[in-house]
């Protein structure tokens, strides 16, 4: 089964291309590294890597209870976090329908001195989840009563 | 040198004319099945997902034309491949006939995703590394397509497409680990190798439907493309005179 | 079906056009490429067979 020595070179060859245009594509990935990721995550943002006064992204969670709309006008004020820090966006305009608290978001806008994040544009953030809402709900009931378990024990055991 | 025989078998245009001829309708019927039965399946018989309600089922058609598009990229490479190794006269065919193909499909993939995008993400299209890897494999499709269109003479066509398909596949992992490597704004893969897939099991099925469907369907056309070009070869040979004349 | 009506099908809860158009669009490439390859095919069958002809012609004198 030894392959002709031709062909042994012209296998060498295509791995020769191969392996060139991976080295190639690593090295320019390396160099556009920062680039090439569409947002800013908060921690980097409150620890000053995201510069200021420019156009960027950032992205990350909607923070459960942050999302404060104004009654007379579209103007919006949220949290956005990354679990380990926060940044407080202000926005006016339409919202995406999935946008909600507990979601994930990136907004288009610039960072100001105030650390407060000017947005001009809002994208919902999905997750890669897909599941019927009832199946949803049983989910969330099943957790509730687990919660609800967990601290009847906690409150059984303490007693 | 036995084992090889196999090999040349499969490389003779004339003997993959007629196994093919027998193989057409076990692609096409299922495909078609699985295509048109799976779309409806997941347009009116699966429940509207609890956050993206209905647009979610532009996934039956978006998914199964990326998958292809990028599966298809990695079998023109690898006759690419074979064909500079062995020179080996099928796999030029076969890899100048896989591009149109997956140019359709990967623009199929691209328009699908905008319009997904509009109502889900609140945006038709973003530049984040996903989207934009798959925009690059579209141009590497079409920019097949010229440089075989470019060449007068067809085994310096088939030469210089091959070393660029090569050096395109590095694209294809690109692709598929965008979503882990960088911060996008498309969302991870739901169908996963290894580990439980994160969607609904409902929703799966019609998706699993649609996903063969569209190998299949992939591999019928590219069989169709195929044949063509053997035709249009070996007109001179009398094998393909005889073929035409019915005798 | 999940829906209580064709009118429901059809509008989707507002994202009616967004699906249509995608599954729409999609039903028509596909056709387009298996046209293309049946158009090629032949073309390719009709080269073959006027070579055919040429040459029975040729030997006929």
């Amino acid at each position: 089964m030894a392959m002709h020595p031709l062909r042994k070179q012209r296998l060498g060859i295509v791995v020769f291309i191969l392996l060139a245009s991976a080295a190639a594509a690593a090295f320019l990935g390396y160099a556009l590294r920062e680039n090439i990721n569409l947002f800013y995550p908060p921690a980097d943002i409150v620890a000053g890597k995201a510069p200021l006064d420019k156009k960027i992204r950032a992205g990350g969670m909607v923070e459960e209870g942050s999302v404060e709309r104004a009654t007379d006008s579209l103007k919006v004020r949220f949290r956005v976090t990354d679990y380990s820090a926060s940044v407080a966006v202000a926005y006016e305009g339409i919202l995406p329908d999935l946008f909600a608290e507990g979601e994930g978001v990136v907004v288009t806008g610039r960072l100001a001195e105030d650390g407060v994040f000017y947005a001009d544009e809002v994208l919902a953030k999905h997750d890669e989840n897909y599941m019927p809402p009832e199946v949803s709900e049983a989910l969330e009931k099943s957790a509730q009563s687990r919660a609800e378990e967990a601290t009847a024990g906690k409150e059984y055991s303490g007693s | 040198m036995a084992n090889w025989q196999w090999f040349h078998k499969w490389g003779s245009p004339r003997w993959f004319y007629q196994f093919s001829g027998r193989l057409l309708p076990w692609l096409a019927i299922p495909a078609l099945l699985l295509l048109v039965g799976g779309c409806v399946w997941g347009l009116a018989f699966v429940p509207a997902d609890f956050k993206q309600g209905n647009s979610f089922r532009i996934i039956y058609i978006h998914v199964p034309a990326a998958a292809v598009a990028m599966g298809g990229y990695m079998l023109m490479a690898t006759a690419a491949a074979v064909h500079l190794i062995w020179r080996m006269k099928l796999a030029a065919i076969v890899m100048k006939s896989a591009a149109p193909i997956g140019a359709a499909l990967t623009f199929l993939a691209l328009l699908t995703g905008a319009v997904w995008g509009k109502p889900t993400w609140g945006t038709w299209w973003v530049w984040d590394a996903r989207i934009t890897s798959v925009l690059i494999l579209f141009f590497l499709y079409l920019g097949l397509i010229a440089l075989h269109q470019a060449f007068e003479n067809r085994d310096a066509a088939a030469r210089a497409c091959a070393v660029l398909a090569i050096v395109g596949a590095v694209n294809i992992p690109i692709i598929y680990w965008s979503v882990e490597w960088w911060y996008s704004l498309h969302q991870p893969a739901s169908i996963k190798f290894v580990g439980e897939s994160t969607i609904h099991p409902t929703m799966l099925r019609p998706l699993m439907a649609t996903l063969s469907g569209m190998y299949l369907f992939f591999g019928w056309v590219l069989l169709l493309f195929v044949r063509a070009e053997i035709i249009e070869r070996e007109k001179n040979t009398r094998w393909v005179q005889a073929l035409v004349s019915g005798k | 079906m999940v829906f209580a009506n064709l009118q429901q099908l059809w509008q989707m809860d507002g994202h009616g056009p967004y699906v249509w158009f995608s599954f729409a669009t999609s039903a028509i490439v596909l056709c387009a490429l298996v046209f293309e390859s049946r158009r090629r095919g032949r073309n390719a069958r009709a080269l073959a067979a006027a070579a055919a002809r040429r040459r029975r012609a040729e030997n006929q004198f």
